[in-house]
């Protein structure tokens, strides 16, 4: 895979991986034997004696430990040096990661990290230099990752739209004063205020809903990703949501290569 | 199916914001006959100004956070009888019965027995009248 959009989101998510890997290392001891989130505690979870088996072999503690390191050295690796074998071994780990925390560790940005590896391992089995000679495959995973990146923004911002406490700009003071969410004290001072809450929850909307567009020019996919970025980046200082940042960013230059391969195919997206 | 959560995406984040689920824990010690007063158990993290990039305090208490709507579910689940088993044998009961064990160990070097309670609250800010103790748990032996 030469392509250099496709090259820079292998090397975002695989950065994005280190991180995850780095922190969950720096976590050790919370699924060490004595800790809580402990294999002797959650292979109850696993009914059958052949998974538990096969499982209990890998999510143990030293196994475990051994395939966060194993994974970040990798990434790291592959950041400086892109390569199939990065991704693949990237993809693997974050798989069991999220299978060993029961998928609870970090939710949204879990479910962005896995979507755009496995696309990006479907195109490293290409060898494709330009946009016209990729696989099925490789398409396939690139439409899914565009797909899923508009989705998570659309979805979100309909839900919220449907309901009057998000319309009236009281859900965004509420989520961020009285949530379980550990919020930055400046921010929950901003949104104390009525019209600011309001104004804010308002181009929240705005932009979740209005994401689709993104997809109809290249210009406004661009503009889309850039505000996306800075909402992020703000979710990431405000809410302590690191993740979700990393794991997006690397999915926004699949989407501007997806915005491409549909303008040049479509005259009207000119 | 538990297990395959993670394939299928959900993107409505925070569409739901009526109730808030939050765990405490008290203590009484073995000697004494009452409990002292409800702790919060899953304590906030302070963020760090690094916090944005690499954030694993921030990230561990999210997860906490994520077994307790998940022990929420499950709870409805043995409620529903769509379930078979007691509280303590969720899986998810017992990781935060552990969380809070440890939470007291690591408060307290020098322990001397004692036993402790777990509560589980559903708070709604828009409609306080509508809290409620979705579980106040029996007492177990540190």
């Amino acid at each position: 895979m030469n392509i250099p959009l496709l090259v820079l989101s292998e090397r975002l998510i695989l950065f994005s991986v280190l991180i995850q890997n780095l922190e969950m290392i720096y976590l050790h001891k919370n699924f060490s034997n004595q800790g809580v989130w402990s294999w002797g505690l959650l292979q109850k979870e696993y009914r059958n004696n052949l998974s538990k088996k096969l499982f209990g072999f890998i999510f143990s503690y030293y196994p475990f430990l051994t395939l966060q390191i194993v994974s970040a050295l990798s990434c790291a690796i592959g950041i400086f040096i892109p390569q199939a074998l990065s991704l693949w071994c990237a993809t693997i780990v974050v798989i069991l990661t999220c299978l060993r925390w029961r998928g609870n560790f970090n939710g949204g940005s879990d479910y962005m990290t896995v979507i755009v590896l496995c696309s990006l391992s479907l195109c490293s089995l290409s060898t494709a230099s330009s946009a016209t000679q990729l696989g099925i495959l490789a398409q396939a995973g690139i439409t899914y990752v565009s797909i899923q990146t508009v989705f998570s923004y659309f979805i979100a911002g309909w839900v919220k739209i449907k309901r009057s406490s998000w319309r009236k700009g009281i859900a965004l003071t509420q989520l961020l004063t009285l949530s379980n969410y550990s919020v930055q004290p400046s921010i929950q001072k901003i949104v104390s205020n009525h019209k600011l809450s309001l104004i804010l929850t308002w181009s929240v909307l705005l932009f979740e809903c209005l994401f689709p567009f993104s997809l109809l020019h290249p210009d406004l996919s661009l503009l889309f990703i850039s505000i996306a970025f800075l909402f992020h980046l703000t979710n990431a200082w405000a809410l302590g949501l690191n993740r979700f940042w990393l794991s997006w960013m690397a999915s926004y230059p699949i989407l501007y290569f997806f915005c491409l391969q549909l303008s040049s195919r479509f005259s009207f997206f000119k | 199916m538990n297990l395959l959560r993670i394939f299928i995406p959900s993107w409505r984040f925070f569409d739901e914001l009526g109730q808030i689920a939050t765990v405490s824990h008290r203590t009484r010690l073995a000697d004494q006959s009452d409990f002292g007063p409800w702790q919060t158990s899953i304590l906030k993290p302070t963020q760090s100004p690094a916090a944005f990039l690499f954030n694993p305090a921030g990230n561990l208490y999210l997860a906490s956070q994520a077994l307790v709507q998940q022990l929420m579910v499950d709870i409805l689940n043995l409620k529903n009888e769509t379930d078979t088993g007691s509280l303590e044998e969720l899986c998810s009961f017992q990781l935060l019965q552990k969380h809070i064990e440890l939470q007291l160990r690591k408060n307290n070097s020098l322990l001397p027995p004692l036993f402790f309670q777990i509560k589980i609250s559903v708070e709604d800010p828009n409609q306080p009248q509508n809290n409620y103790d979705a579980v106040v748990s029996k007492e177990y032996a540190l």
